[in-house]
């Protein structure tokens, strides 16, 4: 009886010591997933400084790990990877799910993302919030702590059976234990709208056709175009046609057999040469409304709401099946234009082939394969057709138009899904690519999908000799979140939070391309001030992103402080941020034709603080940097490209400029008004490492000189424009008359309507040139919506910069192009 | 039988000073952690661990503890016996190193001469070496027996490092073998006496400090484990106090090397007012700050420059120091 007394004593002691020392050892691994991650980055810096609670010593390795913090959307893809390194992890282990996306899917309910880590691994503290803030991090790790207190585990530890520790909680099962039904429980049986059995669009769809709109806007040829149009009519004849109506560049219908003729025409022979692959994609044209009357389609439907508006058509306009994008880019003319050609497709499969265009520029190798992976297009003579965003075991093409697109429609991913899932073996990956082994001595080093520097979730295998990598491939796709699908879905405003998230450090500037599709299609004006705000806003997030950059290449090459200090300086940024938009990563502040809100007081006072003491800080930390040996040994030489092939793999942004060649759309192709401020495009020649660093460093100093003058010049007037068709209108107005309502009440609830038609909107986004493409068919949300990303292109030609170099020097390499993955992926 | 009591005292008092040597290095090598955390955090404008007591300063057990009752993993396919015994090869020959510190005047108890130091070899500093070099197996047998790349990449590269910093680190030692005239510690702080060979020998030191940052295998030298390129290096598969012991073996190495730069050029125990052993701590804190300074500055080397850095830069400039110290001492003598 004593005795028993005495042994409990003794452990509730121990059990107080060993919970004490685990609270405040609570070391997380570093390990992220996306935007979250951001977030919890910022916690380790100067402001939140998490090693207050002594849980800054963020192990690389999960053995060493005692917290895995989800922060992140967790994909499909990666999902057996966060589920092995979870396994990997000793006992005892705690789970924080940070963000929405990890929590239960968050906005991503599509069919790349699991909906929920909770449905692969136990969780013991979710924190909301979409990113959550640093600080809601901070309290969930207290909470934790809280919960560390309450566990027993001085039976466990001292093997006497009983006692807990650790993570206890079951893994849920959807539709079991958990339910991700929006509407809550009670609505077993009835059929959520918005989903493939109950399209929202079709509803809103005959609405839109109740909205008059004017039509799209007609773009005006400039002279050089027209000769270019003059040149391929005349030597193509009938087989090229120019378009009927184009917003925004020249547009030629091309047969399939004259394609790549064309192509190789306009790059090496019109009077204007377009030398540049902007982009490659194509359209899925089977759901088009006014396509002619497709009996196949509509008998092979068999829901009637569907089957019904599908049979409903009236005979219009003769759409293939598939139509294929070009879009190229002249530097000289500062132009584009866009190449376009139908596919038929063949059988109840739907296939259908094209010839493969990579003999013409390198970079189509990737886009011919997402174009693969998404809608099934065969291309003959591509050297390695396989899919690219989507793992080999997938089912299905998913931008296809009779994909249902949402996760919740599809059968719930499991625990068991994420062990059978494992991604591929390295080795067997590399042969895949090149068609072969690539030498039997090799030693394969998977790099990634997780891992300290690749910035995201990138996977890269190196084949190796000692150090020296002999061969580089490249698996992307662990970050693919589907946002091409979720526009098709999305209303035309609800569209732009995700915006955001496709590249989740420069924020507002992606929202900033995105309005100027839209707004470039419907002929929308921007009042002049709403204009300068975007500039002042894109400017911003300019800064952050870059000092985000510059704290990450310095800790890619072993340098821990200059993170700190750039951080330091980035949340005085975002403070500006938050003043003027309310929010931080994700501002969600651009609207169709203007912005959400005007600018609150005291913005100018903020701004001009930042302003004054920016440039004294950036030299300061810079010192650090720009002249340490170490640091110049590291990067000057390394992971060099010359300009050919910058140009050729469709480079774009300072990865460009730091080839040499001053090329900015800010400069070069000014839009929003940039061509009234004052600034310059800096350039570097080697192409290295170095070089980019000198460039991305003259370009925060370039910037701050635009926010100075933007600051100074604000024009006076509206936010958002007076065209209230498009618009979310002013509040004050909404309030005072009628028809301001009713365009209220459209435009928040069912959405406003595009004319039909498509435009190219792009930005210069910090990464270099983000686009977005968007196809309407007279509805309240987009037919297509491309995204036309920089980092896609960039990565691509990393195994060029790397091979030959050594391992270290790929870490550089990566860490000097500032990938970031949901850009790469989308 | 007075000869046997002798002996049996002087066990006891070896017995004494080894308990309480190896419970103040640990305990220091510990705390060494916590000022490494908390300076860090001051460069980094940051407060650095407060809450596990005042100022954090139970951190150190916290993360013992932990790492002490964490589960003990060792991965499918690894060489078990070397996997187990690496760590404990790491720590032991760095504690083992410290044997041969002085850290004060001989002490008299009870009429009987006590010497501060564990044991007056008179090869210390060659002693130092060897011990020095065995640990290259503890990282290399680590690495290797890990079954797992990063960590076989960390091992060579560790092994590679550690044996090419040697050379540099005991050349840079041999001018002032050559001027305290022996191999031994105590007599080399005897030697400073009137003043510290740093003075003498800057090149010597620099080379010295340089080599024992790579040996110690800390930031810009810090290849074997660098985390942005292979993960964790050799340590990658290792949980719960195997790692701790890899750490703490780091953490005694700095301790040990910054004791040795103190014996051997800043003169030791040697110093005005405070008694010797806090001077000798002083010294070595002041060693340590410096590394950690170091690591919150500098970027990391690559593997080849690294190499060229000790094959081509130190090892030549450490030969010259050699010959200019004897070519002065013979003019001298």
């Amino acid at each position: 009886m004593e005795r028993g007394v005495e042994a409990s004593r003794f452990e509730s002691i121990a059990d107080r010591v060993i919970n004490w020392s685990r609270k405040f050892s609570l070391w997380p691994m570093f390990f992220g997933l996306s935007c979250c991650f951001v977030e919890e980055a910022a916690v380790f810096t100067s402001r939140y400084d998490l090693a207050r609670f002594g849980a800054e010593v963020l192990r690389p390795s999960p053995r060493q790990a005692d917290l895995l913090i989800v922060s992140g959307t967790v994909f499909k893809k990666i999902a057996p990877v966060v589920l092995r390194l979870y396994e990997q992890m000793p006992e005892p282990k705690w789970v924080i799910s940070m963000g929405s996306c990890s929590n239960s899917g968050g906005m991503f309910d599509v069919y790349s993302v699991v909906q929920g880590v909770d449905q692969i691994i136990p969780v013991d503290v979710y924190v909301p919030g979409c990113p959550p803030r640093p600080e809601a991090l901070l309290e969930g790790l207290v909470i934790l702590q809280e919960k560390i207190m309450s566990e027993r585990p001085a039976r466990r530890v001292f093997h006497l059976g009983g006692g807990t520790q650790g993570t206890e909680r079951p893994v849920l099962a959807e539709g079991v234990t958990k339910s991700s039904d929006p509407r809550g429980p009670g609505y077993p049986g009835t059929v959520i709208r918005g989903t493939s059995l109950l399209p929202g669009t079709l509803h809103w769809g005959n609405r839109s056709d109740l909205m008059w709109t004017p039509q799209a806007r007609r773009a005006v040829l400039s002279e050089s175009d027209a000769e270019v149009a003059a040149q391929l009519l005349e030597r193509f004849g009938s087989k090229a046609r120019l378009a009927p109506q184009s917003s925004d560049m020249l547009t030629f219908e091309v047969d399939r057999t004259s394609l790549k003729e064309v192509l190789h025409f306009l790059k090496n022979e019109s009077s204007t040469k377009y030398r540049r692959l902007d982009d490659l994609t194509a359209i899925d044209e089977s759901a088009r409304r006014d396509r002619v009357w497709n009996k196949g389609l509509c008998e092979g439907t068999s829901e009637v709401g569907a089957a019904e508006a599908l049979c409903k058509r009236q005979p219009g306009e003769n759409y293939s099946d598939f139509t294929m994008v070009y879009q190229l880019l002249s530097f000289e003319s500062a132009c584009r234009v866009r190449i376009k050609t139908g596919l038929e497709a063949k059988g109840g499969e739907k296939l259908a082939s094209t010839a493969s265009v990579t003999d013409l520029w390198p970079s189509a190798n990737w886009y011919e394969r997402e174009v693969f992976d998404m809608f099934g297009i065969r291309f003959d003579g591509h050297p390695n057709l396989h899919r690219l965003l989507m793992p080999e075991w997938w089912e299905g093409h998913p931008l296809r138009k009779d994909y249902p697109g949402r996760a919740t429609e599809m059968a719930p991913y499991t625990f068991e899904d994420a062990r059978k899932r494992q991604p591929m073996d390295g080795m067997q990956l590399s042969t895949l690519d090149n068609k072969g082994p690539t030498g039997d001595r090799e030693f394969f080093l998977n790099i990634g999908p997780h891992h300290v520097s690749t910035h995201g979730l990138l996977r890269c295998i190196a084949g190796l000799e000692g150090e020296q990598i002999k061969s580089l491939d490249l698996e992307i796709g662990y970050h693919h979140r589907a946002t091409e699908k979720l526009g098709e879905r999305q209303s035309w405003h609800q569209y732009i939070p995700y915006t955001d998230r496709n590249d989740y450090l420069a924020g507002s500037s992606l929202e900033f391309s995105y309005a100027t599709a839209v707004e470039t299609l419907a002929d929308i004006k921007v009042p002049e001030r709403a204009q300068a705000m975007r500039v002042l806003l894109a400017e911003l997030y300019r800064l952050s992103n870059h000092l985000v950059w510059m704290a990450t290449f310095a800790h890619d090459l072993g340098a821990m402080t200059p993170n700190f200090y750039t951080f330091a300086e980035r949340e005085m940024i975002l403070d500006v941020i938050e003043l003027i938009t309310g929010g931080r990563l994700h501002a969600e502040f651009v609207r169709i034709g203007g912005l959400a809100a005007d600018l609150p007081e005291g913005w100018k006072e903020a701004v001009d603080k930042l302003t004054a003491i920016f440039p004294r800080r950036l030299s300061e930390y810079e010192k650090l940097l720009r002249k340490n040996p170490i640091f110049m040994a590291r990067t000057k030489g390394i992971g060099r490209i010359s300009l050919e092939d910058a140009i050729s793999w469709g480079i774009t942004g300072p990865n460009l400029r730091a080839c040499g060649m001053a090329w900015d759309l800010r400069k070069n192709m000014p839009y929003s008004g940039y061509e009234n401020y004052e600034f310059e495009v800096p350039t570097a020649t080697e192409g290295d490492c170095y070089a980019r660093y000198l460039v991305r460093v003259e370009e925060m100093r370039q910037s701050i000189k635009i926010i100075e003058q933007v600051a100074r010049n604000m024009p006076s007037g509206r936010y958002v424009t007076e065209d209230y068709r498009y618009a979310i209108p002013r509040r004050e107005e909404m309030l005072r008359d009628i028809e301001t309502l009713i365009h209220h009440f459209v435009n928040v609830t069912r959405g406003m309507k595009i004319p039909v038609g498509e435009a190219y909107g792009v930005t210069e986004v910090p990464r270099g040139e983000h686009g977005y493409y968007a196809v309407s068919d007279g509805l309240g949300s987009a037919y297509r919506m491309r995204v036309r990303s920089p980092g896609f292109a960039n990565i691509q030609a990393l195994p060029l910069m790397a091979t030959g170099e050594s391992i270290a020097d790929l870490i550089s390499i990566i860490g000097s192009m500032d990938v970031i993955l949901p850009d790469i992926d989308r | 039988m007075l000869n046997m009591l002798l002996w049996i005292a002087g066990f006891i008092i070896l017995l004494v000073k080894l308990m309480i040597i190896l419970g103040v290095l640990l305990f220091f090598a510990g705390y060494l952690v916590w000022v490494e955390r908390k300076f860090l955090a001051r460069l980094q404008i940051r407060y650095g661990p407060n809450r596990a007591g005042p100022y954090g300063l139970l951190q150190p057990l916290a993360d013992i503890v932990k790492m002490l009752v964490k589960e003990d993993t060792v991965p499918d396919g690894a060489d078990r016996a070397f996997f187990l015994i690496a760590p404990a090869v790491v720590a032991a020959t760095a504690i083992l190193m410290f044997s041969v510190v002085p850290f004060g005047k001989d002490l008299t108890l009870w009429g009987q001469k006590v010497p501060l130091v564990v044991t007056d070899l008179n090869i210390g500093l060659l002693f130092v070496f060897a011990m020095s070099s065995l640990g290259v197996y503890g990282v290399a047998l680590g690495g290797w027996a890990s079954n797992s790349k990063y960590g076989l990449l960390g091992g060579i590269r560790g092994a590679a490092q550690m044996i090419s910093y040697e050379l540099p680190l005991g050349l840079s030692l041999v001018p002032i073998v050559m001027m305290a005239h022996s191999f031994s510690m105590v007599k080399i702080v005897a030697a400073q006496q009137k003043y510290p060979f740093i003075l003498f020998q800057p090149l010597a030191f620099m080379i010295f400090a340089i080599s024992s940052m790579a040996e110690s295998k800390r930031i810009p030298f810090d290849l074997p484990e660098a985390e942005n390129e292979l993960v964790a290096g050799y340590h990658t598969e290792y949980s719960g106090m195997r790692f701790g012991l890899f750490f703490l073996g780091e953490y005694v190495h700095i301790m040990v090397f910054g004791a040795i730069m103190s014996v051997l050029f800043l003169g030791g125990w040697r110093g005005p007012f405070l008694p010797p052993v806090v001077w000798l701590l002083i010294k070595i804190l002041a060693v340590a700050l410096f590394m950690i300074w170091v690591r919150g500055t500098l970027p990391r080397l690559r593997y080849d420059q690294l190499m060229a850095l000790g094959w081509k830069v130190l090892i030549p400039l450490a030969l010259i120091n050699i010959l200019a110290t004897g070519a002065v001492g013979l003019m001298i003598n």
